[in-house]
């Protein structure tokens, strides 16, 4: 365990101790129960457990499970200072768009997907790390391009084939209507998500099974109409309590282990402009700075070195050199470019040798 | 480490920050003062929505997923936050229907939450619709408003080229739709969408870029903001009807009447303008208002300016104030700011009033960038009126500017009128064409107002009003010098 996991381990016993007291002001976020922080790792807990929606990672579902999502393409890349495509391709990246994320601490945590309404994978020992998508609060950046979070821990359960619940005999992948996400109800610690397949409402609710990296699937049925499991899952038992309710308890085994996001050293390269290039995809840069001169939030950065430049509040222009780079990325509201925001770029918090990296590859940007 | 230090500034950007903050509340906290609310210590302050419950109870969403709740006190420091709800992507519209009970855009769904039990925390969490697509790409945000029938109109936003999208994405993907720099990979993505309470969704209205800003007036008027950038000069402020297009091409692939393969972006400019509403406000995107946020419409209670819009500045410390003006039927008008600096945060997002109108809550939050544009402010009359221009109302040959409060120094030394155009394209923004000197008289029959008369009025262009040297009776300048009148229709 991390002594940043340790922490929040403490924290987390410390905020179940006091959880009947959910007023708070003037507290750390952590102590008074389930808020989400400044921590990339939220953690929920067997007795409070944290459901987050947000675009959650594909851990090598295949199309088959993934048979109600359409499939993105590669795309042009596109020059909007000139209005036209440009060369080469953007290419899709791997993601759930709209499932959903539930952890209860070590011992579990499932991946819920909305649009195959069916539970897709299970894994122990953490939950995700949200770094690329919420971004890492010290050094000032909140994304980048590849943002999907990281699983943490081991995924030992992962959905293959068709939907294994069968209704009235057909798996409900199979409906002739398309299936529907009603949404989720929250009773004490479980979570009850809702479905409907032809016309038929269906709750599922996933718990940890009694044995280590197992899982108990309770499903039940509002109404008329049979419920069945097929899946080819080798160490799983249904048990049918009637008609309208199945218990599948399913024994995982671990099939791939996460460390979360990796822990990339932009400055394996060396302190040069190939590693300030890679600092400036890391820091989202060029959300607001583009490389070909055309507009955006913040100034283009193409050929602005050696350059005299007008500022806010001042009439005399001052010249874009080396001292000039380096603080506008550490401190950037001391001198705003003429015609952009004051109080809008935040202060990035780089390594030394990555900012002198950064600025290397700023100043190859000519045109 | 603390949760606590986790967030720290460099030492230099802290004392700048403050110095500013301290010089600009100690001048200006005269009509309005601005205070910043303490959210729970150690929570990112990404303020996506805050609205009211009818017992006087802010709700705030926060874009992790968070939903908290307070009672206002008077201490911005003290407020008693409690957890209401939490699991949501990137909430950034919210409705309240009854304490204990919302409604939430999220990047996925139109989600209705309820504590059903009444403990004080939801509990039940239905899809009311997802009948829009999701690319997987950050930017596709949506916010909501009331169509005042129990139902939601919701703008969907486009994504954009600098983020990716996925191998799997939910509902139709379109190649085309998928190319420019803001598009519309996805179905819906650059329109308003009408959910009704028998749970039907519709498309409403398409032609967006990225519309962070949807508001029903209360003359139900559907009013939506958008975004400099691609297919947008400056900032627009649109009154939106159905069926009609707002200029962002991209949109346009989702049309169920649209042809198989026709590729919107590859339209000529003339076709497209031919097709598309004009905004009924031109908002100057350096001088007033670079990315705008939700419209609020002022209430009695806040100070002389009450049926006129408010609109937060994504990008800058400022509110832009809109004095609409109808002519031939048609919405247009003018704009100046209503707050600048003034310890404003940017980042200005959403806003909610009062019960009693005195208060403004503001939302504070861009995504991906942070401090220190992020955070929960409130806005309050201070009952001291101020020196201002009230109104600014088209006549036949010139406009009618209307003051708070009478006042002197009006004259032709001291006004100056010019005019200028937009053209919007596939460029991110667009420059001020066209820009002419007005031949102008003016004139104050009465201390209460000026005339201003233009030699050469023609619409589709935008007049800019400097005045310069007026002082009220009490020797108060005026609290703006610059304003923009949007001529999309002369008087008849």
């Amino acid at each position: 365990m991390s002594p940043h996991m340790k922490i929040q381990s403490i924290l987390l016993a410390v905020a179940t101790i006091f959880s009947s007291a959910l007023t708070l002001h003037a507290e750390p976020a952590a102590s008074i129960g389930p808020l989400l922080t400044y921590s990339n790792r939220p953690l929920g807990s067997p007795g409070q457990p944290l459901l987050l929606r947000t675009f959650m990672p594909d851990p090598g579902l295949s199309d088959e499970v993934l048979s109600h999502h359409h499939r993105g393409s590669n795309s042009s890349k596109y020059s909007p200072k000139k209005g036209k495509d440009r060369a080469g391709e953007y290419v899709p990246i791997d993601g759930l768009p709209a499932a959903i994320g539930v952890n209860y601490g070590s011992a579990l945590s499932y991946c819920w997907d909305t649009v195959e309404c069916r539970l897709l994978y299970a894994w122990d020992g953490g939950f995700l790390d949200m770094t690329s998508y919420w971004g890492d609060p010290e050094r000032g950046n909140r994304q980048s391009y590849g943002y999907v979070p990281h699983l943490v821990g081991t995924l030992f359960y992962r959905a293959s084939g068709k939907h294994p619940l069968q209704l009235n005999g057909k798996s409900i992948s199979d409906s002739q209507k398309p299936l529907k996400f009603l949404g989720y109800k929250k009773i004490g610690k479980r979570f009850i998500f809702m479905l409907e397949a032809d016309g038929s409402k269906i709750f599922c609710e996933v718990k940890a099974g009694t044995t280590s990296q197992s899982l108990a699937v309770h499903y039940s049925l509002e109404g008329k109409g049979s419920l069945g499991y097929q899946d080819d899952l080798p160490r799983r038992v249904i048990k049918k309590v009637s008609d309208s309710e199945l218990i599948i308890t399913i024994q995982g085994s671990k099939i791939a282990e996460y460390k979360g996001a990796p822990n990339k050293d932009l400055l394996e390269g060396g302190v040069n402009a190939a590693s300030g290039e890679l600092v400036f995809a890391a820091m989202a840069c060029a959300t607001c700075h583009s490389l070909d001169g055309s507009k955006s939030h913040g100034p283009s950065l193409l050929d602005i070195h050696g350059k005299k430049r007008k500022i806010n509040g001042s009439d005399i222009p001052v010249m874009v050199d080396d001292a000039y780079i380096l603080e506008s990325i550490s401190n950037p509201n001391a001198k705003v470019a003429n015609g952009y925001p004051e109080n809008y770029m935040p202060p990035y918090k780089l390594k030394k040798d990555e900012y002198q990296s950064l600025l290397l590859y700023i100043k190859t940007l000519k045109k | 480490m603390l949760i606590s230090s986790y967030f720290t500034y460099p030492a230099k950007a802290l004392i700048s920050v403050f110095l500013v903050k301290t010089l600009t509340l100690a001048c200006a906290a005269d009509s309005w003062k601005v205070e910043t609310i303490a959210l729970p210590e150690g929570i990112p302050p990404e303020v996506g929505a805050v609205q009211f419950d009818s017992e006087g109870t802010l709700y705030v969403a926060l874009r992790r997923g968070d939903i908290l709740m307070a009672k206002p006190v008077a201490d911005a420091k003290k407020f008693q936050w409690k957890y209401f709800a939490t699991g949501f992507h990137n909430s950034c519209g919210m409705e309240v229907i009854a304490p204990g009970h919302i409604v939430i855009s999220q990047m996925a769904e139109l989600t209705e939450v309820k504590d059903t039990d009444g403990d004080g925390v939801a509990d039940r969490y239905l899809n009311l619709s997802d009948k829009w697509g999701v690319s997987g790409n950050y930017h596709e945000t949506n916010e909501i408003c009331p169509d005042g029938d129990g139902g939601f109109y919701i703008a969907v936003g486009t994504a954009s080229f600098n983020g990716p999208t996925f191998h799997h994405v939910r509902g139709d993907y379109s190649k085309i739709g998928r190319r420019g720099r803001n598009f519309s990979g996805v179905q819906w993505k650059g329109w308003v969408m009408h959910y009704s309470k028998d749970g039907k969704t519709t498309p409403f209205a398409s032609g967006f870029r990225m519309h962070n800003g949807i508001m029903r007036d209360s003359k139900s008027n559907i009013w939506c903001t958008d975004n400099q950038g691609d297919w947008r000069a400056t900032t627009p402020l649109y009154h939106v009807r159905k069926g009609n297009f707002h200029g962002h091409p991209s949109s346009l692939v989702w049309d169920p009447k649209w042809p198989e393969g026709k590729d919107p972006l590859k339209m000529p400019l003339k076709e497209i303008d031919a097709m598309r509403t004009r905004p009924a406000l031109l908002i100057p995107h350096y001088q007033m208002n670079r990315s705008a946020g939700e419209p609020l419409e002022i209430p009695e209670g806040f100070g002389p300016f009450a049926g006129q819009m408010l609109i937060p500045d994504n990008n800058s410390t400022r509110i832009t104030r809109v004095m609409l003006d109808k002519v031939n039927g048609e919405y247009q008008g003018s704009c100046t700011h209503f707050i600048n600096g003034q310890g404003l945060l940017s980042g200005g997002h959403r806003g909610v009033f009062s019960a009693d109108g005195k208060t403004l809550y503001t939302g504070h939050t861009v995504r991906g960038w942070g401090k220190p544009a992020e955070g929960l402010q409130r806005i309050t009359w201070l009952g001291k009126k101020p020196f201002s221009v009230k109104t600014i109302q088209l006549k036949k040959d010139g406009f009618h500017v209307a003051m708070t409060q009478p006042g002197s120094g009006a004259s032709q030394e001291t006004v100056k009128v010019r005019s200028f155009t937009y053209q919007s394209n596939w460029k991110y923004g667009g420059n001020k064409l066209d820009m002419r000197d007005e031949k102008i008289t003016v004139s104050q029959p009465d201390p209460s107002s000026i005339e201003i008369d233009v030699a050469k009025l023609e619409s589709i262009r935008v007049y800019e009003i400097t005045i310069k040297g007026m002082k009220s009776k009490d020797g108060a300048a005026l609290r703006n010098e610059v304003y923009y009148y949007t001529l999309n229709n002369l008087q008849k």
